[in-house]
C-alpha cells in the first residue's frame, strides 16, 4: 500500500498563487476558503534579509491531531496515509479545527455556502455547477483531501499518481515551476523518497510530533 | 466530499491560449455541462511552465467568462460632460447604430486629415489576438506610422529604452538570461524568470531548473520581493541608479581586470570603427561605409572588406584617413570608463564598494572567455554570465543609459546571443514545416540588424530628429521612442505647436482593453489632453478610462470565447522561448459562446474598415505582412471577411497541410536547431554599443530646438554615444520635505489593472502581504512613526496625492516606498476592482523633464512625502 505524500521545493516557488486558485477551482471552494495558501514573509535585518515564501496545505499527518481529537470517526487516515472527512459522521463540532497545528480546516456553514465571488449579484454558473458537482455539507468541516478523487479514479485506469496529470493532485500540476511533486513515501525509490533524501527534505513544525507527509526542500 | 458524475452530461476540454496578460501561455479549459470550470496549461506544449503549469492569475482567467459586469450590449454616453466622477449616463444601444456612427465620424475627420484619428491598443489583455495588426490596421486609414498611436495598458512603464537597444543589439524585443547554460545571472530591475515580463512562465521554469543547477542570481532592486526575494544576492539600490553600478563594473572589467572577449569586440562590435576628434563615425569615401583598421595588412579598410579576418581589427591605435586623425571607438570608451570608480558608483547608488567589487569578480570570474561550448555538433563561444534587464531599471529619464550601462557589461565579455549568455528574444521566426511564413533578422546600414520584426517602428536604421512633425506623438522628432509619450506630457500643446502639429489635432480615439487615463501618469493632465476626443473603446468592462471620457464602449469577447487564429502568431514580441527547445503555436479556441452580443474586436475593426471604405487597403497590407504570395489565398479587393475567414487562408499558409490538424489540436511544436537559438553567431553583424548616430541625432536636435525657438528643459548631454551618467528627474526633485523616491513593480499575481476584477484574484491579493499595500523599510517607518496598517498619504511636489496601507518591510531600501502600480481603481463597474491597492501612476509628474529625451520614457520613480491618513 502506498503512503501518499508531496514534497514542495521552496527554491523553485516564485509565489505565483497556481497551487491556491487551481485548487480552489479544482474543488469550487466558495470564496475565502482554501485547501491551499502561500505564508509569504521574511527573516533577519536590512539589508541582508531574506523573503520565506511557504505554500501550505493539509500535512496529511501520520500522527493526526484532527484525527485524535474528533468524536466521531468523521476525520480518519485512510490507508494510503490521506486524511479525510466523512461528512456523514462529522457533526460540526470543531475539535479538529481547534487541534490543527497547521491550521488547515474550515468550518463550512451557512454563510460560507451563500459567500458569491460577485457580492450581491448572485452565483455565476460556475457557483452553482459546483454546488451539484462537488457538493458540501452544510455544518461540517472541510479541507485539502490531496484529490483522493483524482489519486482513487487514476488508479482505477491504471494511472500513476504523480507522474500521470489525471491522477495527479490539481496543485502538484498547476505549479509552473515544478516546485511540488507528488508520490508515495513508502517507496523508497520514488522520487519524492529520492528528493527528501538527497535534499534533506523538513517537514513543518516537526516539535508538535504529528509525522506530516509534506516535505519542504530548499 | 465527492464528485457527483452524475450530474455530468458533457465533460471536455479545450486547448486555448491564455489572454490574462501578454505572454499568451497554453492553456486548457475544463468544460462541464457547457460550463467553463477550470483553467491549467498543456503539459505536450513548451509554451508556458512546467509539465503544463500555469501562473495564478492564468488559472483565474476562468472569472472573465463568468464575471456578470461584462459589458454585452454596445455603450453610448448621454451626459457631455466628461470628467472623474461624472456620470457618463450610459444608454445601450444597437451594434449598427453604434458601428454607422464610427463610421461617419471617422470618414468625416479623414475627409481633412486621418491623422486626427488616434489607435491604441494594448498590453493587458495582448495575447487576446493581432497585436500587430493594428499599426497595419491604422496605415489603411491613411496614417502613415507609429505617432498616432497612443499607449494602453502597459503604459509608459514598459520599455521603451530597453526595446530600443534590445532591437539595436539583438534584434529582438526581450532580452532573457539563456538559463539553460548560464551560471551567473545580474538581474537589474527585472523580474525575468520570477514571474513577470514576456514569456513569464517559460522563463520561469526556464529559471527554476537553473537555479536547482546552481546558477548564482545577483539582483539590483530597491525591494527585496519578487526578484530579490528570490535571489542569491539581493542587493539594495537607489531607483534610477543601475547605470552608475554597471559604469563601475564595466571599468572593473576593462581598466582593473583587463579581462575582455576581443575577439567578440572585434568581430562582432563597432568599437572597431574608427572616431575623428569629435566622436563620429570617419566613412570611406567612396562608399560612406564606416572604416576600420587592418592590423595584419596595416591598412585602413570598410569595416565589411571580407579581407580582414575578426582577429585582424583594430581595437586601439592612432590612424589617419584622408589627413584625418583618427582612432577605434574602443579607445573612447576606455578612456571614460576610468572616472567610474567603485567609490563614486557607491555614492550615488548606496551599493557599498565592497559589494560592488564582488560581484564585478564574480562575472569576470565565471565569464570563462575564450571557452567554447558543443551543442548539436555545432561550435560557440561558451559565456555563462548574464546581465538582464527591464521595467524597473529602464523605466527612468536616464532609461537609455541605465540599458546601455547594464548592457556593456555582457558587451565587454562577449556574452551576447552565445551559450550562457544575455539572449536577446524572439528575433527570429521560424517557418513550419511545410508552411510558408518565416521571419528572420537582415544585416542593415554598418552592419547593425534590422529586427525581423518591431512593434510600431524599426530601431533601426534610425532617423535623425526632423520637423514639421505630422501626427500628435511628433516621432517625426522623438524618433527613438517605441511608442510616443507626447500626448501624455503637460506641455504637449506647446510641442506640438512648435513642431507644426496644431493643424492635426486629435479628434477621435479607437481602441481595445485600455484604461490610459489611469495608467500612465498624472490623471488630470492625461483628462485635459484626451477629453476633448470622441472616444470609442472595446473592452469587456467599462473601466476608469471609459467611464471618465468614452463615448461609444463595444463589448469585446473575452479571450475564453475567441476562435482567434492569430493570438500567436501576432503576438510575436511577449512569448516564444528564449531557450533551445522546440517552437510552437498556439491558437485560441473557443471554450464557450461570446457573452451577451459581444463581439471579437478584430471582427468589429474589419467591419468599421469596411464602412469607411479602407477595407480593400487594409486586406493588400494584411497579405504583404504575411508575404502572401498565393493567389488563391490572398485576400482580394471586393471581398468582405470576418476574422475567423481571414484565418483560413493566413493558416493555410503559414501552417500548409497540417492547418487542420493545427486547429483541431490548437497548438503545435516542432524541433528547434540549434543555429536558430544562437543565430546571431552566424550572421555578420555589428551591435552598435558606440551610439554613434547620438551625437548626430543631438546636432539635429538642437537646430531644430533653435530654429523653433523650443524652451522646455532637455538634458541634450544625454544625446552622447556612450552610456554615461545622468541624474533621474526623481533625484533632482528630491529635498528636505519630499525625502523619499516612491517606486512601483510588478506583482506576479496582476497584469496592470485588469486582474484588479478577478475575485479569484482579489481573494489571494488580499492574503499576500505586500499586493494592495505601500510597503515602507521597517527601520525607515520606525523612524517616521508608521506601523503595519496606518493609512498614509504619499504627496509629490506638484500637489497629487494618494493613499494606502502601510506594510513595513525589511527587504527594502530606507529611502523608497514600493506601491504595486495599478491600484486606487474606481470605476463602477468594477465593484471587485474598486478601492483596491493604490495608485502609483497618477503621482508621476508630467512635464517633459520627466522623461528620457531620447526614448520618451518616463521617470517612473517620483519624489513624495508621506504622512498619516
Amino acid at each position: 500500500m502506498p503512503r501518499w505524500g508531496m514534497v514542495i521545493d521552496v527554491k523553485r516557488c516564485i509565489a505565483c498563487w497556481g497551487c491556491t486558485i487551481a485548487c480552489k477551482e479544482e474543488h469550487f471552494l466558495p470564496p475565502r476558503v482554501f485547501f491551499n495558501r502561500v505564508l509569504i514573509g521574511e527573516t533577519g535585518k536590512f539589508p541582508t534579509s531574506s523573503k520565506l515564501i511557504y505554500p501550505v496545505l493539509c500535512n496529511h499527518c501520520t500522527d493526526a491531531a484532527c484525527v485524535e481529537a474528533c468524536p466521531t470517526g468523521a476525520t480518519y487516515i485512510r490507508e494510503d496515509g490521506i486524511v479525510v472527512v466523512d461528512d456523514d459522521k462529522c457533526v460540526g463540532c470543531r475539535a479538529c479545527l481547534v487541534s490543527c497545528p497547521y491550521q488547515q480546516r474550515t468550518y463550512y456553514d451557512q454563510k460560507v455556502k451563500d459567500r458569491e465571488y460577485f457580492p450581491g449579484q448572485g452565483k455565476t454558473e460556475y457557483e452553482l455547477l459546483g454546488e451539484k458537482l462537488y457538493p458540501m455539507k452544510v455544518g461540517t468541516v472541510i479541507k485539502c483531501n490531496f484529490c483522493s478523487e483524482r489519486v482513487d479514479d487514476g488508479l482505477k485506469k491504471g494511472l500513476t499518481p504523480g507522474k500521470d496529470e489525471e491522477a495527479t493532485p490539481a496543485c502538484v500540476n498547476a505549479c509552473p515551476v515544478g516546485a511540488r511533486v507528488f508520490g508515495d513515501l513508502s517507496d523508497p525509490d520514488s522520487e519524492i523518497s529520492r528528493l527528501i533524501m538527497e535534499k534533506k527534505g523538513k517537514q513543518l513544525r516537526p516539535e508538535f510530533g504529528t509525522e506530516p507527509a509534506v516535505y519542504y526542500i530548499d | 466530499m465527492t464528485y457527483k458524475t452524475d450530474e455530468i452530461w458533457e465533460d471536455k476540454w479545450v486547448n486555448t491560449t491564455c489572454g490574462v496578460c501578454y505572454c499568451g501561455c497554453a492553456a486548457r479549459v475544463r468544460v462541464v455541462n457547457g460550463v467553463p470550470v477550470k483553467v491549467e496549461g498543456i503539459k505536450e506544449s513548451t509554451m508556458g511552465g512546467t509539465d503544463g503549469g500555469l501562473c495564478g492569475k492564468g488559472i483565474a482567467g476562468l472569472m472573465y467568462y463568468h464575471d456578470p459586469n461584462r459589458i454585452k450590449k454596445p455603450l453610448r454616453r448621454t451626459n457631455p460632460e466628461k470628467g472623474f466622477g461624472v456620470d457618463p449616463k450610459w444608454k445601450e444601444i444597437e451594434w449598427d447604430e453604434a458601428l454607422e456612427e464610427i463610421a461617419t465620424r471617422m470618414k468625416k475627420i479623414m475627409e481633412d486629415n486621418p491623422n486626427k484619428i488616434l489607435f491604441t491598443n494594448q498590453t493587458m489583455r495582448a495575447s487576446d489576438g493581432p497585436h500587430n495588426h493594428l499599426y497595419f490596421y491604422a496605415k489603411a486609414f491613411g496614417i502613415p506610422n507609429n505617432g498616432n498611436f497612443i499607449i494602453g495598458g502597459g503604459s509608459l512603464h514598459c520599455g521603451n529604452a530597453a526595446h530600443m537597444l534590445g532591437g539595436l543589439i539583438h534584434g529582438a524585443w526581450s532580452i532573457a538570461p539563456d538559463w539553460r547554460y548560464t551560471n551567473y545571472v545580474l538581474k537589474w530591475g527585472s523580474s525575468k524568470g520570477t514571474g513577470s515580463g514576456h514569456s513569464a512562465m517559460i522563463n520561469a521554469r526556464l529559471r527554476a531548473d537553473g537555479v536547482r543547477r546552481g546558477i548564482k542570481e545577483i539582483v539590483f532592486d530597491p525591494m527585496g520581493n519578487f526578484a530579490g526575494g528570490k535571489a542569491t544576492k539581493w542587493v539594495a539600490l537607489l531607483p534610477g541608479t543601475d547605470t552608475a553600478v554597471g559604469l563601475a563594473i564595466a571599468n572593473y572589467i576593462l581598466n582593473t581586470r583587463g579581462e575582455i572577449d576581443e575577439l567578440y569586440l572585434r568581430a562582432k562590435t563597432n568599437f572597431v570603427y574608427l572616431i575623428r576628434e569629435d566622436g563620429t563615425f570617419v566613412r570611406d569615401e567612396e562608399t560612406d561605409k564606416p572604416i576600420v583598421f587592418d592590423e595584419k595588412a596595416k591598412k585602413i579598410k570598410v569595416f565589411d572588406d571580407p579581407s580582414i579576418a575578426y582577429e585582424d581589427f583594430a581595437l586601439e591605435g592612432d590612424f589617419e584617413y584622408n589627413g584625418e586623425k583618427c582612432r577605434p571607438c574602443f579607445m573612447a570608451l576606455k578612456e571614460h570608463l576610468k572616472q567610474f570608480t567603485p567609490e563614486w558608483a557607491s555614492n550615488i547608488s548606496t551599493v557599498p564598494v565592497g559589494t560592488i567589487l564582488e560581484v564585478a569578480k564574480g562575472w569576470v570570474d565565471n565569464a570563462q572567455i575564450g571557452s567554447t561550448i558543443t551543442i548539436e555538433g555545432q561550435t560557440f563561444p561558451y559565456r555563462p554570465v548574464s546581465s538582464v534587464t527591464f521595467r524597473g531599471a529602464q523605466g527612468h529619464s536616464n532609461g537609455i543609459h541605465q540599458v546601455a550601462a547594464i548592457d556593456l557589461i555582457s558587451q565587454l565579455v562577449g556574452a551576447e546571443d552565445v551559450p550562457g549568455g544575455t539572449m536577446g528574444w524572439p528575433s527570429v521566426r521560424r517557418r513550419y514545416p511545410g508552411g510558408q511564413y518565416e521571419r528572420l533578422p537582415k544585416v542593415g546600414k554598418d552592419g547593425v540588424i534590422v529586427p525581423s520584426v518591431f512593434y510600431s517602428h524599426d530601431p533601426w536604421p534610425v532617423h535623425p530628429p526632423s520637423y514639421p512633425c505630422t501626427n500628435s506623438g511628433c516621432v517625426e522628432f522623438w524618433s527613438h521612442s517605441t511608442l510616443s509619450h507626447i500626448p501624455y506630457v503637460k506641455e504637449k500643446n506647446y510641442i506640438q505647436e512648435k513642431f507644426g502639429v496644431e493643424k492635426v489635432q486629435p479628434e477621435m480615439i479607437f481602441g481595445i482593453a485600455v484604461n490610459f487615463l489611469i495608467s500612465q501618469s498624472d490623471w488630470d493632465v492625461a483628462l485635459d489632453n484626451f477629453k476633448d476626443c470622441f472616444v470609442v473603446l472595446s473592452d469587456i468592462w467599462v473601466n476608469e478610462t471609459d467611464q471618465a471620457i468614452g463615448d461609444i464602449i463595444l463589448p469585446d469577447t473575452s479571450y475564453l470565447e475567441k476562435d482567434t487564429w492569430s493570438s500567436e502568431i501576432d503576438s510575436f514580441f511577449f512569448n516564444g522561448s528564449p531557450s533551445y527547445e522546440d517552437w510552437y503555436v498556439h491558437l485560441q479556441k473557443p471554450v464557450a459562446k461570446p457573452i451577451g452580443e459581444s463581439r471579437d474586436f478584430m471582427d468589429v475593426y474589419l467591419d468599421v474598415a469596411n464602412r469607411v471604405g479602407v477595407l480593400d487597403k487594409y486586406h493588400e497590407l494584411l497579405n504583404d505582412y504575411y508575404s502572401i504570395t498565393d493567389e488563391n489565398l490572398q485576400l482580394k479587393p471586393g471581398e468582405v471577411l470576418n476574422w475567423k475567414e481571414v484565418g483560413e487562408r493566413v493558416l493555410t499558409w503559414v501552417y500548409g497541410d497540417d492547418k487542420e490538424k493545427i486547429k483541431e489540436q490548437g497548438f503545435a511544436t516542432w524541433h528547434k536547431p540549434i543555429e536558430d537559438v544562437y543565430w546571431r553567431w552566424h550572421m555578420p553583424t555589428r551591435c552598435p554599443v558606440y551610439m554613434e548616430f547620438l551625437i548626430h541625432d543631438r546636432r539635429a536636435a538642437e537646430k531644430i530646438m533653435k530654429d523653433t525657438g523650443f524652451e522646455l528643459e532637455m538634458d541634450m548631454d544625454q544625446y552622447g554615444p556612450l552610456p554615461n551618467w545622468f541624474w533621474p528627474t526623481s533625484h533632482k526633485e528630491l529635498d528636505a520635505e519630499y525625502d523619499l523616491l516612491a517606486f512601483s513593480y510588478r506583482d506576479v499575481l496582476h497584469t496592470n489593472n485588469s486582474t484588479f476584477q478577478n475575485p479569484l484574484v482579489d481573494e489571494v491579493s488580499q492574503m499576500s502581504p505586500y499586493t494592495f499595500t505601500i510597503t515602507l523599510n521597517k527601520g525607515l517607518a520606525d523612524k517616521k512613526g508608521f506601523k503595519d496598517g496606518d493609512i498614509i498619504w504619499m504627496e509629490n511636489k506638484y500637489g497629487t496625492k494618494e493613499k494606502g496601507i502601510v506594510k513595513t518591510m525589511e527587504a527594502q531600501h530606507p529611502k523608497v516606498l514600493g506601491v504595486c502600480g495599478q491600484g486606487g481603481l474606481w470605476a463602477d463597474k468594477r465593484p471587485i476592482a474598486k478601492g483596491k491597492g493604490s495608485n502609483f501612476c497618477k503621482l508621476l509628474p508630467s512635464y517633459l523633464r520627466h522623461y528620457d529625451p531620447i526614448t520618451g520614457n518616463i521617470e517612473t520613480s517620483v519624489a513624495v512625502k508621506i504622512y498619516k491618513g
